[in-house]
């Protein structure tokens, strides 16, 4: 009888033990494995981020070139020829009967517009230009263009003391301004565009606010992937490649506001150019 | 009430808090499985609360003067448990062989509890067959869910799913008393005194499950899961 029951305990006891070890041994074995792939589809996610953030890189250098060359050839090629046209008027005039002469002279006024036109849309394509004047400058520079058009009212307002910022993140803030302004020109139909920077050493706050017809945001957001529209998905992208935090709010009849904060902007000492 | 201060009803604390925290399944929507495990978790509580008054005194409240042989209960609660994890595992497990194999199987094993609960061993008697046809499927299914976590593409964060600690619990209680349990009838015929010696390894694992319990409704759903 005691051999019995120390027998029937030891079988207890030892197949308890061997069902326990193989119990931990799966659960051990499951979270192994299941941790395993995730720090492998962790270094896939990394990866792929690396890889969209290098690709994004590149497609910016590329466009920086191909506005450079732009901005070159309209300053070399058609800013001659501009001022090759207005040279030969100058030659035709005394030639020319006085009555067609007021023609001629508008024709002339024209081309020096069209000169300047031509100069000032070179300056803003190109980069090294950008860097020289510093984006604060340029996007001066930029609303004035708009101003002139007469058809907005443009209202700039600056606060705190101005500073520089790297050359590539000034670069990247002024391709996004051009941006929004490009979207208030074609979609906005605003007349009146407000512009404020706001400079602190822990943050830089640029807003950009329109009066025009607004747009349902979300909605836009959901279209731009049917459409397969990427404007909106890029200026964010963009922004986070200089750490910026875009965001936009817009109501449908109500404007628009974009605002780009970048929170401990690196700011430049001194510029070497 | 000193009784419920010794070792075999220290799982009563978890499964208790369990049971409390397991309400937030209702009024937070978590998905149909997570609500079914909170039923079973305070089916369980109630089972093992009616278990214990029945011996106390509910067996001769009132008019009536049963015998104190609360094995009815438990009894009843092992096909009703059983009844609600294969409904929970058929609702998780996304194998169609298996979504198609679960409701016949859970027909015949819930048909044979009540069979055993009623004719053959009684409700009087522990019910060691039912016991054997309760933990072998549920084991199965346990590990056919880790299998399920294995092959998932999705990243699952095992440790903060309630499904994952529900099933360890599960799958280690029920493996591990599967042959203390498997003994139990032999040995309260043969070996009454034994049979004491071997109970704290099921409230041991009694009460690991329990904290799992516990644990599994301390987490939140990840979206991923279940399908």
């Amino acid at each position: 009888m005691q051999t019995s029951t120390l027998a029937t305990a030891l079988t207890i006891i030892i197949s308890t033990a061997i069902v326990l070890c193989l119990s931990i041994a799966i659960i051990y074995f499951l979270f192994l494995y299941q941790r395993k792939r995730f720090r492998h589809q962790q270094e896939l996610v990394e990866i792929r981020e690396a890889f969209n953030q290098t690709l994004l890189q590149s497609k910016l250098a590329i466009q920086e070139q191909t506005l450079d060359h732009i901005s070159k050839e309209l300053h070399a090629n058609f800013s001659h020829l501009v001022s090759l046209i207005n040279i030969n008027l100058s030659e035709a005039l005394p030639q020319i009967p006085v009555e067609q002469r007021e023609n001629i002279i508008e024709t002339k006024s024209l081309a020096k517009q069209l000169m300047s036109e031509l100069k000032a849309l070179s300056a803003n394509l190109n980069t090294d230009h950008i860097i020289h004047i510093g984006f604060v400058k340029a996007l001066d520079n930029e609303l004035s263009r708009l101003a002139k058009t007469k058809k907005y009212e443009i209202v700039i307002a600056k606060t705190g003391e101005e500073y520089r910022m790297l050359p590539e993140h000034e670069i990247i803030l002024f391709r996004l301004c051009q941006e929004v302004l490009n979207n208030v020109v074609k979609y906005a139909k605003a007349s009146k565009v407000s512009t404020s920077l706001t400079f602190s050493p822990d943050q830089f706050e640029l807003t950009i606010a329109d009066d025009g017809s607004g747009f349902d945001v979300e909605e836009a957001l959901k279209r731009s992937g049917e459409k397969q529209s990427t404007g909106l998905l890029n200026i964010r992208k963009r922004a986070a490649l200089i750490n910026a935090e875009f965001n936009i709010a817009s109501r449908e009849g109500e404007g628009t506001l974009v605002s780009i904060n970048i929170p401990r902007p690196e700011i430049l000492k001194s510029l070497v150019l | 009430m000193q009784r419920l201060l010794k070792y075999e009803y220290l799982f009563l604390v978890p499964l208790l808090l369990s049971a409390i925290f397991s309400l937030k399944s209702f009024w937070q929507k978590w998905p149909k499985p997570y609500r079914l495990l909170s039923i079973l978790v305070i089916v369980s509580l109630l089972t093992e609360l009616a278990a214990f008054f029945w011996r106390l005194f509910i067996h001769k409240m009132f008019f009536w003067d049963y015998s104190k042989n609360n094995f009815w209960i438990y009894n009843l609660f092992i096909t009703i448990r059983l009844g609600i994890l294969l409904v929970v595992f058929y609702l998780i497990l996304d194998a169609p062989r298996i979504k198609r194999i679960i409701p016949p199987v859970a027909f015949m094993l819930v048909s044979f509890g009540l069979l055993d609960y009623l004719i053959i061993q009684g409700p009087f008697q522990y019910n060691t067959y039912s016991v054997i046809f309760a933990h072998i499927p549920i084991i199965v299914l346990c590990l056919l869910y880790f299998k399920q976590l294995l092959q998932e593409t999705r990243i699952i964060v095992l440790h903060k799913e309630p499904l994952v600690w529900m099933t360890l619990g599960l799958f280690v209680y029920h493996a591990v008393s599967l042959p203390f349990l498997i003994m139990l009838g032999f040995l309260n015929m043969q070996q009454s005194d034994l049979s004491l010696v071997f109970l704290p390894i099921n409230d041991t694992f009694n009460l690991l499950m329990c904290t799992c319990y516990l644990i599994s409704f301390l987490c939140k759903p990840q979206l991923s899961q279940p399908h």
